[in-house]
């Protein structure tokens, strides 16, 4: 069964050409890499 | 370096995953695969490039255009995503319009939330008229037509959609269950219809029976034929022969019009041929005419040219000359000139009048008779009938004209002359010379 405000609730607003610029400059692009270096360097700094 | 490299190999594997479902047509499959394998490697261009493109084919512009600027912006050179951009902004204008398609995307979502959903589909429905790939409207398109119940288009607007994307998980769903509504429907028709058919059967009822049924296809196509044939048979025996005979019947007065016109045309051509006849018979005339007119002219001026021949000889002193011209000469035809010189010709005539009448006979005779004594006869009569030209009744070139005749043997005219001289002129020396020479 459809429940239709339910199955709306999942729609979000499509990203507009307009908004790509500041889209671009916050985007997140930190990969696991990133994330195992920044873990090896808080555990080295928690061995200090 | 090892983490790394493990990290990348496991992107790379996401990546392929990514493209197998690209190329299979199931995008947001693709969409997944390729997300997780940026997730372990953000440096791998071509997972990132090929996300971009993915979001591009769904309709979602801005996200292909996020991708691939961040794609530059990790390796600008030898980049794929150059060239998409480059061909995205090119041209201005198709940029906007992609723009213009999300905001209203955007905006029917907010109708939808709103409880405006017939501007929701209004709006949704145009946009998806000319954007079939923009998925996330049609999903959306198709709940609202859900919503309403209105199940075919729902149907057509998702089936659209996996013709996008394969295994849309969303258009899928809607799809099922849509399905399973007409599917009840169509049973609740069913039942209807069977419910209304339980009736009495009457005498005159036809049981049709089922094997009638199969054949109905082929009956109505053999029924089509027949009705062709009896049409094209119609046409031929009974519309063509009247139609016929009424084009021959109106070709038959066109061609009666045109014999009668025809007629007419001739008569006017034989009243123009009798005229043509009349106006060159004027033609000759008034030619005739203007021919005379010229013989006229010239032969005045002929006698201008003998009236100045004469006045030269006349004060050269050669009369015999001068009467000679003077035989031969048209007085009638000479005029005074009427000009500013007022010239008057008149005294000049009567002064070669005067003298050639006087000297003139006598002259000319004595030339005859140089032409008669040499035995030229035909000059000698020429000078004599010149000399009797001037005066008609000057007796001694009457009888030297006799004489030269019957020296012509011309002795009819001769004796007919000799007669005269003796009959007019009867007491004169001429006359008894005559009669010597006839004899008689």
């Amino acid at each position: 069964m459809i429940k239709f405000e339910e199955e709306l609730k999942h729609f979000k607003p499509s990203l507009e050409i307009s908004a790509v610029e500041d889209t671009i400059i916050r985007s997140d692009i930190t990969d696991l890499n990133d994330i195992i270096l920044e873990l090896l360097k808080n555990e080295g700094k928690e061995a200090e | 370096m090892l983490r790394k490299r493990r990290l990348e190999r496991i992107s790379n594997s996401y990546y392929n995953l990514g493209l197998k479902d690209a190329e299979a047509r199931n995008l947001s499959g693709a969409i997944l695969s390729l997300e997780k394998a940026l997730e372990f490697n953000k440096n791998n261009i071509e997972a990132r490039n090929l996300l971009g493109l993915v979001n591009f084919e769904i309709g979602e512009v801005a996200k292909a255009l996020v991708c691939w600027v961040i794609s530059i912006n990790i390796r600008a050179e030898n980049n794929r995503a150059e060239y998409f951009l480059y061909t995205l902004q090119k041209r201005q204008e198709v940029l906007e319009n992609y723009d213009q398609v999300l905001q209203k995307y955007n905006q029917a979502l907010i109708y939808a939330k709103n409880d405006n959903e017939d501007l929701a589909i209004l709006t949704l429905s145009r946009i998806f008229e000319t954007n079939k790939n923009y998925v996330r409207a049609g999903n959306l398109l198709a709940l609202l037509h859900i919503n309403k119940e209105d199940y075919v288009k729902a149907n057509k607007t998702l089936l659209r959609v996996l013709t996008v994307d394969k295994h849309n998980p969303l258009a899928l769903r809607y799809l099922n269950y849509i399905k399973g509504q007409k599917t009840s429907l169509d049973t609740e028709r069913h039942h209807l219809k069977e419910a209304l058919s339980h009736r009495k059967l009457e005498d005159d009822d036809v049981i049709i029976p089922n094997t009638y049924k199969n054949y109905l296809g082929l009956q109505t196509a053999i029924n089509i034929g027949l009705g062709l044939l009896i049409g094209c048979a119609a046409m031929l025996f009974i519309y063509f022969p009247t139609n016929r005979a009424a084009i021959n019947n109106a070709h038959n007065i066109e061609l009666t019009k045109l014999s009668e016109k025809l007629n007419e045309e001739n008569l006017n051509v034989t009243e123009l041929s009798k005229e043509n006849a009349k106006l060159n018979e004027e033609l000759s005339k008034l030619k005739e005419a203007e021919n005379t007119g010229e013989e006229s002219q010239t032969y005045k001026l002929t006698q201008y040219e003998t009236l100045i021949g004469m006045l030269d000889n006349y004060y050269k002193g050669d009369f015999a000359r001068m009467s000679d011209l003077y035989s031969g000469f048209d007085v009638g035809v000479i005029s005074d000139i009427d000009d500013e010189n007022k010239i008057a010709l008149s005294p000049i005539i009567d002064m070669i009048v005067s003298k050639a009448g006087s000297e003139g006979p006598k002259l000319l005779l004595d030339v005859g008779d140089s032409h008669y004594n040499t035995g030229d006869y035909e000059n000698a009569l020429s000078y004599y009938e010149k000399s009797l030209k001037i005066k008609a009744d000057y007796v001694p070139a009457l009888l030297k004209k006799a004489e030269t005749l019957s020296a012509l043997s011309r002795n009819e005219e001769a004796d007919s002359l000799f007669g005269e001289i003796i009959v007019n002129y009867p007491d004169t020396q001429e006359a008894a010379k005559a009669k010597e020479i006839r004899g008689y």
